[in-house]
């Protein structure tokens, strides 16, 4: 009876994983935006507004997938007036705890190629600052700015030839 | 022939016993789980008169700042000194160690005189329990000083768990435990005197009329000096007229009273000015009753604009998760 359990927990956290894998997989952009929000969360808004505006103007290089955790009860809808744009998966905390939602939402976390973490934010980002980020990334650059190792130009190199 | 200082030290002692229970009290009283009076940084919430406003911890810390310096201004602006020595836990601590831990139940010094360096070399062993004891006290005594910041409930499952992932909270424990020893045996009213913010905001606005302990009748005096000797402010002489570093402790009073009362007087010649008898008002003691009554609602109605200001949901950047319930509806 425990095994089946078991399995039956398993089942569930890999099948869901898969649906979010998916999502991620289906287009080929350089970068996806995962956010992890509840309905009644003031600060959640925020994130959203930012997210929308993200969509609308980077729409050829980024994708945006939100990640609904609301648990059905009834309560004041801070986000119900807003058009929210991009994809929304619904899933429970439980589910969302393998990306490291914990205690807190917003979470919005950054995935560049071969499905890594780039970058993880616990709370609502400075809008300048993730603009800038979300920019550099989009357009090759390393999180820094800089170009990827294998794409640098040995300027000494070049030189002696 | 200590009577009248033994009964005044009784009366303190009430008044200590009621102060902690009721400190001890605020921070547990709750309705749905919502507290009477708590900065909870375990689950980011500002929590008073059972309502409950979601805050991040920075918030939390600001809004903490702003009721301390609150309460330090209403105290200054109501009590003025006579909360140092009657109503201040720090000094209601140290009274019980000088004055009933030492003196009643080891028998290390006389009441009258608490600087006695030859019995401190005498009773070594007793001096070691008297210790003892005391750590034991403020061990335990200032645990309840974390029912402000963490709900009570909480706290006792993490001790449960020996602080586990909390390791820092038990580092902060024994840090104010050692730092309260240190202040009781070796500063002692060196603190009151010099040191506090509460002296300090007091110290600004200097008025003899908020001296409460007043030395009068200089012809009856014999210069026994048991008044000098036992008051707890090093190097404070009650019969040279105001000084700002007295706390109003009222010990040279009962002694006087104790030593007039041997040499066949009546009452003491070191006079309680009660708050009725002042010029000023009743309870105000600060520079007239408009005055403070202006100050107090100034401080009252900025104070609370402010916390206004800080617990509106624009300022929050993440929600806690535990916190989903007070947004019904």
């Amino acid at each position: 009876m425990f095994k089946i359990i078991v399995a039956c927990i398993f089942f569930i956290n890999i099948h869901a994983n898969d649906i979010l894998q998916e999502q991620i997989d289906t287009e080929n952009k350089t970068i996806t935006i995962l956010c992890f929000y509840t309905t009644w969360c003031p600060a959640c808004k925020k994130s959203i507004e930012l997210l929308n505006e993200i969509d609308k103007n980077l729409h050829t290089k980024v994708k945006v997938i939100g990640i609904d955790l609301d648990d059905g009860v009834k309560r004041k809808n801070y986000i119900e007036s807003l058009d929210i744009r991009f994809k929304v998966i619904k899933q429970n905390l439980w589910q969302a705890r393998r990306y490291g939602v914990k205690d807190s939402v917003p979470v919005i976390l950054i995935v560049g190629e071969h499905r890594t973490i780039i970058k993880r934010f616990y709370e609502l980002p400075n809008r300048k600052y993730f603009f800038a980020l979300i920019q550099r990334l989009s357009s090759g650059y390393l999180e820094n700015g800089t170009l990827p190792v294998q794409e640098r130009i040995d300027l000494w190199k070049k030189s002696r030839d | 022939m200590t009577q009248y200082l033994r009964q005044h030290q009784n009366k303190k002692a009430l008044i200590a016993i009621f102060i902690t229970l009721s400190a001890v009290a605020v921070p547990m009283l709750q309705y749905n789980s919502i507290h009477l009076l708590l900065f909870n940084f375990y689950n980011q919430r500002f929590e008073l008169f059972f309502h409950a406003w979601e805050v991040n911890t920075a918030g939390l810390i600001n809004i903490f700042i702003l009721f301390a310096a609150g309460v330090i201004l209403l105290f200054n602006f109501t009590y003025s000194r006579y909360f140092c020595g009657n109503i201040c836990p720090k000094t209601l601590l140290k009274n019980l160690f000088t004055d009933i831990i030492e003196t009643r139940i080891f028998h290390l010094f006389k009441i009258k005189n608490r600087d006695d360096e030859q019995s401190f070399e005498k009773n070594r062993l007793k001096l070691f329990f008297a210790y003892a004891f005391l750590a034991v006290v403020i061990i335990f005594g200032s645990m309840p000083i974390f029912f402000y910041f963490i709900p009570y409930d909480i706290f006792f499952s993490m001790l449960k768990n020996y602080f586990l992932g909390y390791r820092f909270l038990l580092y902060i424990w024994v840090l104010s435990a050692i730092y309260l020893f240190a202040e009781i045996l070796f500063f002692k009213e060196f603190f009151c005197a010099y040191i506090c913010p509460y002296q300090l905001v007091n110290s600004i606005t200097v008025n003899e009329q908020r001296g409460f302990y007043t030395f009068d009748t200089k012809e009856k005096c014999i210069d026994c000096e048991a008044c000098v000797n036992v008051c707890p402010v090093p190097e404070l002489d009650v019969r040279k007229g105001y000084d700002t570093r007295c706390i109003a402790c009222g010990d040279c009073s009962a002694v006087c009273h104790d030593v007039m009362q041997k040499r066949g007087g009546e009452r003491s010649l070191i006079e309680y000015k009660d708050f009725i008898k002042r010029k000023s008002l009743p309870y105000l003691s600060f520079a007239g009753k408009r005055t403070s009554l202006l100050l107090i609602a100034l401080t009252l109605a900025g104070g609370s604009l402010i916390v206004y200001y800080l617990i509106s949901p624009e300022h929050l950047s993440s929600c806690n998760i535990a916190n989903a319930f007070l947004y019904r509806d």
